[in-house]
């Protein structure tokens, strides 16, 4: 449990890092999102406690960083870990498709529910917000899954052929 | 699974979210920093401060390479400088206004002579396309309090919109929440910048609450005018680049592009405490 917890935090640090400061890839002001579809990946292997704890602190920074509505976005990622995990669970096969799907449908959400709050508390229009905003953000937080389902496959692996490993000694 | 739902961690998870709401609605009704977001914010500065160092040293790395690749072309874009400038150098009434302008940024400290200046470093900046914010690595032990002011090299940033030990957010006058008092230089008309979702893309916002009358064309210097209380007035906001009239006729909006290159901000300069409008 400690490697697994070690582990995903580096993974952690460096998709906040990637995320918040270094932003390799930008869109009318609106950067990649890789801890999104971390969380999406974490919740579907590690299931639905690591997803939601993975998600919530990754949301938690990102509201600092962010500074919209403090807590929403540590909501939305916790939420969206814990239903990841859930679903792998009783609905989704564990498949990179399950993945790219769950977290298209995270995006989407992550991506509109707060842009029509947004336009609504500051009175600006919501096409331009969907515009401007959700749309970037969509299409910036699917991608990154192409490099989170491989890299948190490959970890899950490892940490559970050492515990199988370890079981057997 | 109806045993998960009964379990402790599912009871944790709900009293998050519960939290998690709460603060979300204290944040709505009263605004202001919230303790958790104080607790994280202090913890993450430094982090970020590292993470800073790491990224600059990267750029400026690489930045070797690539600056050695395009001398070439570099030598011919300042070739195209040097026959702008000659242009520019022509008109002798933009020039003296530009001379006022850069006397302006260098010398904030004179129009409001109480206020001194700390340097700080932008950590973390939004990329959500929702609003423009920068963290920076100075807080209340600094000097730095709540709408305190910051400027950079190329002019107004915005206020500081949220503080705690060793770090604080500036809101940058881009973000649609701002709006700020603001004066044309040549014309000395008045009206408000705001900040606009559609304009702050492209590193714009709009000049609103200008009267049909008023004197404003493009290339215009926009300066603001210390109406409103919380910013000095004569720190340089941007520059006219087109300008609209109301439907109605009564009153006219211009888009002003602002001044800071607020895309690659890494150093900006806060008032040591608010400026009190005086």
């Amino acid at each position: 449990m400690r490697s697994r917890i070690i582990g995903y935090t580096l993974v952690f640090i460096v998709f906040l890092f990637f995320d918040t400061t270094f932003i390799p890839f930008k869109i009318a002001g609106v950067g990649t999102c890789f801890l999104l579809s971390a969380t999406v990946c974490l919740g579907i292997f590690e299931k639905e406690r690591f997803g939601a704890l993975f998600g919530l602190f990754s949301g938690l920074f990102l509201d600092f960083a962010a500074a919209a509505v403090f807590g929403l976005n540590a909501l939305a990622f916790m939420v969206i870990g814990f239903i990841s995990g859930v679903f792998a669970q009783s609905r989704l096969s564990v498949s990179f498709f399950g993945a790219l799907l769950l977290t298209g449908v995270s995006a989407a959400l992550y991506a509109v529910l707060p842009a029509v709050m947004y336009s609504f508390f500051e009175s600006q229009p919501v096409t331009d917000v969907l515009l401007y905003s959700a749309l970037p953000k969509f299409a910036l937080s699917v991608p990154p899954v192409v490099i989170t389902f491989p890299l948190i496959r490959l970890l899950n692996r490892i940490f559970v052929r050492r515990e199988e490993r370890r079981n057997a000694w | 699974m109806r045993d998960f739902f009964r379990g402790k961690f599912f009871m944790v998870l709900l009293f998050t979210a519960a939290f998690l709401l709460g603060f979300m609605l204290n944040m709505i009704l009263d605004g202001g920093v919230t303790a958790p977001r104080d607790l994280i914010g202090t913890i993450a500065s430094p982090f970020a401060s590292f993470g800073t160092w790491i990224k600059n040293g990267v750029t400026d790395f690489f930045e070797t390479f690539t600056e050695y690749s395009s001398l070439k072309k570099e030598k011919e874009q300042l070739i195209k400088r040097v026959t702008e400038l000659e242009t520019e150098l022509a008109g002798t009434y933009n020039e003296k206004v530009e001379t006022e302008r850069l006397r302006a940024l260098a010398s904030v400290t004179e129009t409001a002579p109480e206020l001194k200046f700390i340097a700080a470093d932008v950590v973390l900046s939004s990329a959500d396309g929702l609003g423009s914010t920068f963290s920076v690595n100075k807080g209340t032990l600094d000097g730095i309090q709540l709408n305190s002011v910051a400027v950079a090299a190329g002019g107004l940033v915005g206020k500081v919109t949220a503080v705690g030990l060793n770090w604080a957010t500036v809101t940058a006058i881009t973000d649609p929440s701002m709006s700020v008092g603001a004066t044309v230089k040549r014309s000395e008309a008045t009206g408000v910048t705001e900040g606009d979702t559609a304009l702050r893309a492209n590193g714009c916002c709009k000049l609103s609450y200008l009267t049909a009358e008023a004197s404003v064309v493009r290339g215009d210097l926009v300066f603001t005018s210390g109406l409103g209380g919380v910013f000095p007035s004569g720190i340089y906001i941007g520059t006219v680049s087109q300008i609209e009239s109301e439907e109605n006729g009564l009153a006219q909006n211009a888009t002003i592009e602002v001044g800071a290159d607020l895309t690659s901000l890494r150093r900006i300069y806060i008032t040591d405490g608010a400026w009190n409008g005086e």
